[in-house]
């Protein structure tokens, strides 16, 4: 199964990070590619791509009970995207984890680079709610 | 000199001359003599003379004081204008001497002078108050003596004491039964028999009572059998040789014997190797307590293997159940004893069966529970002695209850009295001393040691008189045991020149020497591991022409054998072991000895309670064909008593006799179930579907439905199990079994969401026409379940009254829980308080006598009345549901309990309380949301001014792992809402309403659009539907407007 790993470091802390990623209706702010988010249950939403408003995709969030992750695992293309947050000084380890089907091996690279960018747009909109900005 | 005598009449003598005195001037002279020194004079012509006006008091006094002094001289008296008394010195009054000799030591000197009551012939109260004092006194007094003489071995002065102690309070049975222990210590049976009677005629004609039952047992004693047999129990039954030595460890246990007759319940742990008297020391605190009318019961772990479980507290309930009064007609404990055995609730007057109950771990706690009530309702009249004897055999099941019920001693009248032996280890009994210290309850471990080689002389020299080499040589054998001694001893008395080498020999010498019969016999009660009943005797088969008694008595002449009021036992569990330790292996004996339980059983109907017993028995006889129906018995028995351990043990010993038969397979799964086990269950079921017949499985699918959607919790599995069973049941099936599965799969597709619901409750009702009340119940379950997942609140409302009546008439308090609380949480989420709060009082109302399952209700109440600002209400309700889960004794219980009353303490505004309550609730791993609880506690530091711990409990919070049932979405504006507070706290007000301002936007940006979902998501992972209530973002924005404002408000003050 193709997959990648990213960590990154917001300075902010993790109850900023925390609030941001178990917030659906805030994915659009630093979700590279999200247009849209509604939720549809506690557990569940709908995100549509951006420029894609036809092409809705449930998506399900949960936690692994066993390390604390926040997996996103999307219910049409199988990708499993799994953020882990850990406390590092006074701010926030980042980690993703991106695993894809094997159908999807060719968005690999793709997929790299949009969650890279998420990674750092989710550490800055953190950083700037510590700030009071946002 | 003048000599006052007030006891037994009075009487004044001058210089040995009885003096008359008129009858004002003696009153004066006889309460001056009893209270010496002077008085005062308007005192005492008002004590005196209480009904005449004080004048008149105070010229009857002088004229009684003229009198004095005329009849017993100017020196006798000591007056003043105010006050008169007699002048110290010139007087000797009788009462006063016999106390001062008591005082120096002379009791009996101070009792001889005791010739009847004080001044009978005033009734004033002075007088009656001082009669009543030196009576009190002088009943010590003969208790003291009678116990010294006893002690120091003179049982007939012992009597004479004690006789001249029932004369005192001739009614007083404490104090009968003294006598007739000492009757019976003597081996004086016609003279205490005489006596017995005489106080019950007695006790008949002048109160109309019947002896009770302490009496009862001591009266048994006499006319039991003769020396060296008696009842088993407590109040030492058997005639006892003298306790040698143990004078340090007895004064120990009776110390703490006089604090639980304070009220001081206590805990001692009698611990030492095997024969060195532990049992003797026991029995001595026994009939000490016994005599001094305590209620007194004793029970003991069965020395093989293969126990039935509580079988220690079947024994111990027997005997409490005989001494107590009747209970109240409107107490339902003693029905629930019947769970126990029904002898024990038919002994109290239920005849009735006990409610049934789902499920086993109810069935536990309700056992424990009624056992608890039973001890505090033997304590509410007069202390109780509990003994649990050689705890280190008895069965997991009776430890648990024993740990249960010590936990509870403090504040009761209760001394709970343990025995084991130092190996084999048991590390409950360990961890049962442990808790109940940790709880409060004073606890302590006796150890006993070797005897002194002086004292081991003593016990030989009890037991028969031997030459000094002889003594010398019984003593060296006997290492410091006492058990050894008394059998080296027998040996030696009994003419036989050598002594054996060890226990074994000795009773393998004994043994030798007897009939063949009387030998199977004695082998069998060793192999019995206990005394066998005269039935079970009997049932072995060695009956002569003349009954099984020649048989005994050849038995008993060995000296390794008593008869009891347990039957026909060895005098010492090591003699039985020594002999079956020589038995080596013994099938036929072991077949005998099952013969014999079973049909002793099957006699009395308790085939149940011997089942493990008689199962074992035939493994070890190697007839497993025969074993395997009584380990199902056995393993029925255990669960019926919540003893699930015990259970899968004999469901697994079923299945390696029975290894075909898929019956014992599913039932072993389905205890794992119970018992948490997920992968034991699945393995266990697995191998039990391939051996089930093909017209069976249906049966069995459904049966796995049903342990997946209750026990185990797994919905979707459960939902799969009744969809193969549906599918595999052919048409012909039995209507009950179609109905079941179709009302099962109902249920799980209801918490589910599944549309199918309607239609398969439709199925249901068509299948089963009318529906009995029970099936009645599970049908409105199904609906009221089914609108909560759906979120069709409104619709709740009509179905709540009719679901409780349902309840009431099928008698299923279990439902009212999962139907009504949940019903109560689902109208709470459509905005009816009120109407959820008459739900939950209904369930409330019909789950009363079962507590484990009022506690969701109470939580539901208090939640609600929180809800309703109703707070000081609320309080109440989560102060009862605290106090009932520390009465179950289930960490989880006590642990949601304190989660419960810690988010009730917090919305009445008790902050410190509610964070140290939801504290103790996350360190007890409650089963609730982590995260809402680690939220709830920063909350509540936060507003208790601690911000600092408040910022740690936060990020505890939001590094727990998250699950449906925590309402994932409402868990973002909490978290703001916390870290607002927690800049509140800090002063900073800008942070603060930053987010509170995050916290709001959260919740206006949030919809909720199935909270029904919420509710079930709770109900599948939390076990329970969410009671504590489910977030309400209306609300929440009011309270942060609220909040908001205040900062503001606060800002603009400060600026100003």
């Amino acid at each position: 199964m193709p997959s990648f790993q990213l960590s990154g470091h917001a300075d902010a802390p993790v109850e900023a990070v925390w609030k941001l990623l178990f917030d659906p209706g805030r994915f659009p702010e630093w979700w590279s590619g999200v247009g849209s988010v509604e939720r549809t249950a506690d557990d569940t939403y709908t995100m549509w791509p951006e420029g894609y408003p036809d092409f809705p995709m449930p998506q399900l969030l949960h936690t692994d009970r066993r390390d604390g992750r926040v997996t996103i695992s999307c219910q049409v293309s199988d990708i499993d995207i799994a953020w882990q947050l850990a406390e590092q000084g006074t701010g926030t380890a980042i980690d993703v984890r991106v695993d894809l089907p094997d159908a999807e091996a060719f968005r690999l690279d793709a997929q790299r680079d949009a969650i890279g960018d998420s990674l750092a747009r989710l550490a800055a909109l953190a950083e700037k709610s510590v700030r009071g900005d946002h | 000199m003048l000599r006052v005598r007030v006891l037994g009449g009075y009487t004044v003598e001058r210089d040995g001359v009885t003096v008359a005195l008129p009858a004002g001037a003696a009153r004066v002279l006889a309460l001056l003599a009893l209270r010496p020194g002077p008085h005062d004079r308007e005192a005492l012509a008002a004590r005196l003379w209480p009904d005449s006006p004080p004048a008149a008091a105070r010229a009857s006094l002088r004229t009684a004081v003229w009198a004095l002094r005329k009849a017993l001289g100017e020196e006798a008296l000591a007056a003043s204008r105010s006050t008169v008394g007699l002048a110290p010195g010139t007087v000797r009054v009788d009462a006063a001497e016999a106390k001062a000799l008591a005082a120096a030591g002379d009791l009996a000197g101070a009792a001889e002078m005791y010739r009847g009551d004080l001044l009978p012939q005033y009734d004033e109260d002075w007088a009656s108050a001082a009669a009543a004092e030196y009576r009190r006194e002088h009943a010590a007094l003969l208790d003291r003596l009678a116990a010294e003489a006893e002690t120091s071995g003179d049982l007939a002065a012992a009597i004479g004491w004690a006789h001249r102690r029932a004369e005192l309070d001739p009614l007083d049975e404490a104090v009968q039964v003294a006598l007739l222990q000492r009757f019976a210590a003597a081996g004086a049976r016609a003279a205490g028999l005489a006596s017995a009677r005489s106080y019950a005629d007695r006790l008949h004609s002048e109160l109309g009572f019947a002896p009770g039952p302490a009496f009862r047992a001591a009266s048994a004693e006499l006319s039991g059998p003769p020396a060296g047999t008696g009842a088993r129990g407590g109040v030492a039954a058997r005639p006892l040789r003298p306790l040698f030595g143990r004078s340090a460890e007895l004064a120990v246990v009776m110390a703490a014997w006089s604090a639980a007759r304070r009220g001081q319940g206590r805990l001692v742990l009698v611990t030492g190797e095997g024969g060195i008297g532990k049992t003797r020391l026991v029995a001595e605190v026994a009939r000490r307590a016994a005599g001094a009318g305590a209620c007194v019961a004793v029970g003991a772990g069965v020395d093989i293997g293969g126990g039935t479980p509580l079988a220690v507290w079947h024994e111990l309930a027997g005997t409490l159940v005989a001494a107590v009064p009747a209970p109240p007609p409107d107490a339902g404990w003693p029905a629930e004893l019947g769970r126990l055995g029904p002898d024990l609730a038919a002994a109290l007057g239920r005849r009735e069966p006990p409610p049934p109950v789902a499920a086993p771990e109810l069935e536990r706690l309700r056992i424990f529970d009624a056992v608890l009530r039973l001890v505090e309702w033997a304590a509410a009249d007069r202390p109780v002695l509990v003994v649990a004897e050689d705890v280190h055999r008895a069965d997991r099941a009776s430890l648990a209850l024993c740990a249960h019920v010590a936990r509870r001693l403090t504040g009761l009248p209760v001394l709970f009295l343990l025995t084991r032996r130092d190996r084999p280890a048991r590390p409950e009994v360990d961890a049962l001393l442990a808790d109940a210290s940790s709880r409060g309850v004073d606890a302590e471990e006796l150890e006993l040691g070797p005897l002194s080689d002086g004292e081991l002389a003593a016990v030989a020299r009890s037991v028969a008189p031997l030459a000094d080499d002889d003594l010398d040589r019984v003593v060296a054998v006997a290492e410091g045991s006492p058990l050894l001694v008394v059998e080296a001893t027998r040996t030696l008395a009994g003419g036989r020149g050598t002594l054996p080498a060890g226990l074994r020999a000795t009773v393998r010498a004994a043994l030798g020497s007897v009939p063949p019969t009387a030998r199977v016999l004695a082998e069998a009660v060793a192999v019995a591991g206990r005394a066998l009943t005269p039935a079970e005797v009997a049932g072995l088969g060695l009956a002569g022409a003349a009954g099984t008694a020649d048989v005994e008595a050849q038995a008993m002449d060995t000296g390794l054998l008593q008869r009891d009021g347990a039957g026909l036992g060895f005098r010492h569990a090591l003699l039985a072991e020594a002999a079956r330790a020589d038995l080596d292996h013994s099938p036929r004996r072991h077949e005998q000895v099952a013969a014999a339980v079973e049909s002793a059983a099957k006699a009395t109907g308790t085939t149940g309670r011997v089942a493990a017993e008689v199962a074992g028995h035939l493994r070890a006889a190697g007839r497993d064909e025969l074993a395997g129906p009584w380990w199902r018995r056995a393993a029925a028995y255990a669960r019926g008593l919540g003893a699930l351990p015990d259970a899968a043990e004999f469901w697994a010993e079923a299945v390696q006799c029975e290894p075909a038969d898929p019956a014992p397979r599913l039932e072993l799964a389905e205890v794992h179930a119970w018992l948490g086990r997920r992968a034991d269950f699945e393995s266990a079921w697995a191998a039990a579907l391939p051996l089930v017949a093909e017209s069976d499985r249906a049966a069995a699918w459904c049966r796995r439905g049903g342990v997946l959607r209750s026990v185990l919790c797994h919905p979707s599995a459960a939902l799969a199990a009744y969809r193969t069973a549906l599918e595999l049941m052919p048409v012909s099936s039995p209507a009950a079994l179609r109905a079941e599965a179709v009302l099962g799969f109902a249920q799980v597709a209801a918490v589910t969401g599944d549309p199918e619901v309607g239609a398969r409750l439709a199925d249901a009702v068509r299948i089963v026409g009318e529906p009995d009340p029970a099936m009645a119940v599970d049908v409105l379950t199904v609906r009221l379940l089914h609108l909560v997942g759906l979120g069709r609140f409104a619709e709740l409302g009509p179905l709540v009254e009719e679901t409780a009546e349902a309840i009431r008439l099928a008698h299923r308090p279990d439902q009212a829980f999962a139907g009504l609380v949940s019903a109560a949480c689902g109208l709470a989420a459509g905005g009816d308080l009120v109407g959820a709060l008459h739900a939950a009082d209904l369930a409330l109302e019909l789950t009363a006598d079962v507590e484990v399952l009022t506690l969701p209700c109470l939580a539901a109440r208090a939640h609600l009345l929180a809800r309703l600002g109703r707070h000081p209400e609320a309080l109440v309700a989560v102060t009862a549901q605290l106090a009932l889960a520390e009465r179950l004794d289930s960490p989880a219980f006590a642990a949601l309990a304190c989660n419960d009353a810690g988010l009730v303490a917090l919305a009445a505004g008790r902050y410190a309380e509610a964070a140290d309550l939801l504290r103790a609730a996350l360190a007890g791993s409650a089963p609730v949301s982590r995260p809402a609880s680690r939220l709830a506690r920063a909350e509540a530091l936060a507003q208790d001014r601690r911000p600092d711990e408040a910022a740690a409990e936060l990020r505890a919070a939001v590094l727990e792992p998250v699950g449906p049932a925590d309402q994932p979405a409402t868990l973002v504006p909490r978290v703001a809402r916390v870290e607002g507070l927690i800049a509140r706290a800090r002063g900073d007000a800008a942070e603060a309403t930053r987010r509170f301002t995050e916290a709001a936007e959260a919740w206006e940006r949030m919809r909720r659009p199935r909270p029904g979902e919420e509710l079930m998501a709770s109900l599948v992972d939390l076990g329970r539907p969410p009671v504590v209530g489910l977030a309400e973002p209306a609300w929440e924005l009011a309270r942060l407007a609220g909040e908001l404002a205040a900062v503001k408000e606060g800002s603009c003050r400060a600026s100003s």
